[in-house]
């Protein structure tokens, strides 16, 4: 998001946004429209519930005039405003990202995650796309997210954006259940100095510093470091889970505008850890990258970016021996695995008419990913590039005063299955004041990562006999979605506000596990589970004083996913799935006194089943508590302590293990003092 | 991967002229009572209003009287007034006065110098006499600074909270702080 440099206070706004306003308050919303002209005190409702934090960060007007198409799309979306998130306590953006309804966040050890919107959530969830200011941060070795390296000053995120259900049309393969956006605060909002420190626990040691300024008129910068250490869980058995990890992360964004028309941003951060490895050893992490953007706001009614970026990520993990049934199949090694994406993108939007909002775009990603075969895990080829090209068009119509339709569709080519298209079309309706129903169609598909592919689990102890116990499939298929959606979202009176999103997600070509018909093994990947999904998400917020908001969140998910007639799964279609059907959050946030913050998060997760090879864990549902109470010393000290998962000594989200012992999560409480001027 | 991508952004737009402009700052107008201690006296009872004095032009609408429908700060139902630049003084807590017209401006600040009032100023900048805050627009988002030695001579504690969102506390003694 660009700042305007040539709006003065008196100059005439013609666009708004009210990005974190409606996020705060609505909590999951659909997007609204240019055809909803809102009213002047309908909106101003809308403020009145936010926090003063969060009104300091409304922006009144827009530049990005092409933003508005992909904005009003409706769809099922839940921002996290950065207020809410330092009030959350939350010391990772996966931590963060329990603020969130309408995900599942299923921490499984120290430093891993599982996170998903509506199902799909196992140890290699592969349906969401996540991006951090612009970057596609899932990695295409299995499509899913490494969360430990996934990071920022938590201070200098803006907010983020949560959808759930397919973003295909505007962000392309990958986008089939969710779309992540976190979006940081542009560097003339981070200006003067800000440090932390916090220890506690689980947090052996973190601190963190940023200090930002004016390079010159126009021209801002800032440059942030932060360091933690984190202790190791518990094992179920009551042994240390070995999970222990430190990060060091720094970085940097220049924003400048150059003339009335044109912005650039420059920004980069570099990051280096080690983690403990649950089965043995130590992983070491390492990254940087780099990306610059350039708009141009050509006229009041078009515009056009351009961004360019590198991204470098690199893990040495150490992988143990395989073994079967007692049987010993591969010795221990180490697995390396380096990633350089060079990512190219360009957009131009503009109006059409009175009725017409349209943007397109072009894409082009290129990826170079070397590994280095650890005995048990293996990739052919170890060297592989890819190319990847995007092309995407979406037009915003206003049909009437109070309907807009919203057509639009992803083109692309990738190397593995070729052309991919997914269309979307899109309803909103503003049936009367402070309502609004929308609905949507999507088509949606996650393209076939390295892991379906070109994975080899070889078994150098049994060779000749077999070579490989699993095996990637060179004929691995695109997955496929249909998803139909349902969304209301409503206000009542001026402390209220709701919003409710029903989802039918109609899945093929899920991926499955088949087996060698002469030889058994090795197990290659086919696909041949296919299913539905579907259930609601409904999210309230409540203004009970102005000293004290309250809000709820629910999610109810059923899920019917079959191994297709006639076909075969290892694991009879339920190697994908590991859900809970309903989830519960509920929130308070008090400003006890002017300068006193108190702040509490009630979560309760239902049960959920891991599958593997065919045998069935159940993860217990479980009830916890987090809860930060903060003191505003002076302007510029602010003393907080928080406590985490205080219900239990330690409790299990994820259980992906049959036999030995899992890791648990703790109960963990800090202290953190933040300083800034 | 580009959309949002490039644009960094989901965000809920509609067309809109300055309204949202002045629905944020109606907003804030709602709040900033939280953060302000007015001097005892001021309130009689516990169930006394606080009222919201706009002076003169108007340019809130219906905005104003939505953000504090049904609030009160502390005991103290919020109630909106419009008044005029000649007598606005004996009933306002919070007195908002835009700078439509410098002069009527200027004489609505000198006379609520030194009273238990909460001015605030819309763009005023360093022109004597100050209000206590002064909106400004930053960024593309609506800020504001506070002047603590202007709230000091009304007998108003500005709550920490405030002061450190404020883009700059004024003060006499130590100029303008960053």
């Amino acid at each position: 998001m660009f700042s305007d440099p040539r709006r003065t206070r008196h100059s005439r706004a013609r666009l708004d946004s009210v990005c974190t306003a409606f996020g705060g308050i609505l909590g999951i919303v659909a997007l609204s429209s240019t055809a909803f002209g809102a009213t002047n005190a309908q909106r101003a409702s809308d403020f009145s519930l936010l926090s003063i934090e969060e009104l300091t960060r409304i922006e009144i007007t827009s530049v990005s005039k092409s933003a508005e198409p992909l904005a009003e799309a409706p769809a099922a979306v839940y921002v996290i405003s950065g207020d809410a998130i330092r009030r959350s306590g939350a010391t990772s953006i996966p931590e963060a990202l329990r603020l969130a309804p309408n995900l599942h966040v299923a921490r499984r050890s120290a430093h891993s995650w599982s996170i998903s919107a509506r199902g799909f959530n196992t140890e290699l969830a592969n349906k969401l796309l996540v991006l951090i200011d612009g970057r596609a941060v899932y990695t295409p070795l299995y499509s899913g997210v490494y969360w430990d390296r996934q990071d920022t000053l938590l201070e200098d995120i803006d907010r983020i954006e949560v959808v759930s259900g397919p973003g295909g049309t505007l962000w392309g393969a990958n986008a089939v259940n969710g779309v992540i956006n976190i979006v940081t605060k542009t560097a003339a909002e981070t200006r003067g100095t800000y440090i932390e420190a916090g220890v506690g626990s689980e947090i052996h040691g973190a601190a963190a510093i940023r200090h930002g300024g004016e390079i010159a008129p126009g021209m801002h910068y800032r440059a942030y470091g932060k360091f933690f250490k984190r202790d190791e869980q518990t094992q179920s058995d009551g042994s240390d889970a070995h999970d222990a990890w430190s990060m060091g992360q720094g970085g940097f964004r220049i924003d400048a505008d150059l003339g009335p028309q044109d912005a650039v941003t420059l920004q980069g951060d570099y990051y280096d850890g080690r983690e403990e490895v649950l089965t043995g050893g130590t992983s070491d992490i390492s990254g940087y990258n780099i990306l610059g953007r350039w708009s141009r706001a050509r006229s009041d009614t078009s515009n056009l970016t351009l961004q360019l970026y590198y991204d470098h990520t690199f893990q040495a993990l150490p992988v143990p021996a395989l073994s079967i049934t007692g049987v010993p199949v591969a010795p221990a090694g180490l697995f390396k695995d380096q990633l350089d994406t060079f990512d190219l993108d360009f957009q131009y939007g503009f109006r059409f008419g009175t009725r017409h909002n349209v943007v397109w775009g072009l894409g082009y990603r290129h990826t170079h990913n070397v590994i280095s075969d650890a005995p048990a895990l293996a990739f052919d080829p170890d060297v592989l590039n890819l190319d990847l090209f995007t092309g995407f068009i979406q037009d915003n119509i206003s049909l009437l005063d109070n309907l807009a339709l919203t057509v639009g569709t992803k083109v692309e080519h990738n190397e593995y299955t070729g052309l991919e298209v997914q269309p979307s079309v899109r309803l909103a309706w503003q049936a009367f004041k402070g309502h609004t129903l929308w609905a949507a169609v999507s088509r949606a598909v996650r393209t076939p990562s390295r892991i379906d592919r070109d994975v080899r689990q070889p078994a150098p102890l049994l060779a000749p006999a077999i070579e490989n116990v699993l095996i990637g499939n060179p004929n691995f298929e695109t997955e496929r979605l249909i998803a139909y959606e349902l969304g209301h979202r409503g206000r009542i009176g001026a402390t209220l506000a709701t919003s409710i999103s029903f989802f039918y997600n109609d899945y093929d070509d899920i991926r499955s596990a088949s087996l060698d018909p002469v030889t058994t093994l090795p197990v290659f990947f086919e696909n041949n589970v296919e299913g539905e999904t579907y259930g609601f998400e409904f999210n309230a917020l409540y203004e009970a004083t102005q000293w004290w908001r309250l809000s709820l969140g629910y999610t109810l998910l059923r899920e019917h996913i079959s191994v297709k007639s006639g076909r075969f799964d290892l694991n009879n279609g339920l190697n994908e799935v590991a859900d809970p059907e309903q989830q519960v959050q509920i929130r308070s946030s008090m400003n006890v006194a002017s300068n006193i913050e108190f702040d509490a998060a009630l979560r309760w997760v239902d049960e959920l089943r891991v599958n593997n090879a065919g045998v069935g864990i159940t993860s217990p549902d479980y009830v916890e508590l987090d809860v930060r109470l903060a003191w505003q010393i002076n302007e510029m000290f602010e003393a907080s302590i928080v406590g985490q998962n205080l219900l239990h000594d330690e409790h299990v989200e994820y259980d992906p293990r049959t036999t030995s012992p899992h890791p648990e999560i703790e109960r963990a409480v800090f202290a953190k003092l933040s300083v800034r001027f | 991967m580009l959309a949002c991508a490039i644009l960094g952004v989901v965000s809920v737009r509609v067309v809109a002229d300055d309204s949202v402009e002045y629905a944020v700052k109606a907003a804030y107008l709602s709040k900033f009572g939280i953060y302000v201690t007015w001097p005892d006296s001021t309130f009689q009872t516990s169930d006394d209003p606080l009222n919201i004095c706009v002076v003169g032009e108007d340019p809130f609408g219906a905005a104003l009287d939505q953000a504090v429908q049904d609030k009160s700060i502390d005991t103290h139902p919020v109630q909106v007034r419009r008044v005029s630049a000649y007598d606005p003084i004996p009933v306002c807590h919070i007195l908002y006065v835009n700078d439509e017209d410098d002069y009527t401006e200027q004489g609505v600040l000198e006379s609520a110098r030194g009273r238990a009032v909460l001015t605030v100023t819309d763009g005023r900048g360093d022109l004597p006499p100050p209000g206590v805050v002064d909106f400004v627009v930053v960024d593309n988002r609506v800020r504001f600074t506070i002047d603590r030695d202007a709230a000091q001579q009304n007998g108003l504690k500005i709550g920490s909270k405030l002061l450190q969102l404020a883009l700059n506390v004024k003060q006499a003694s130590a100029g303008a702080v960053p």
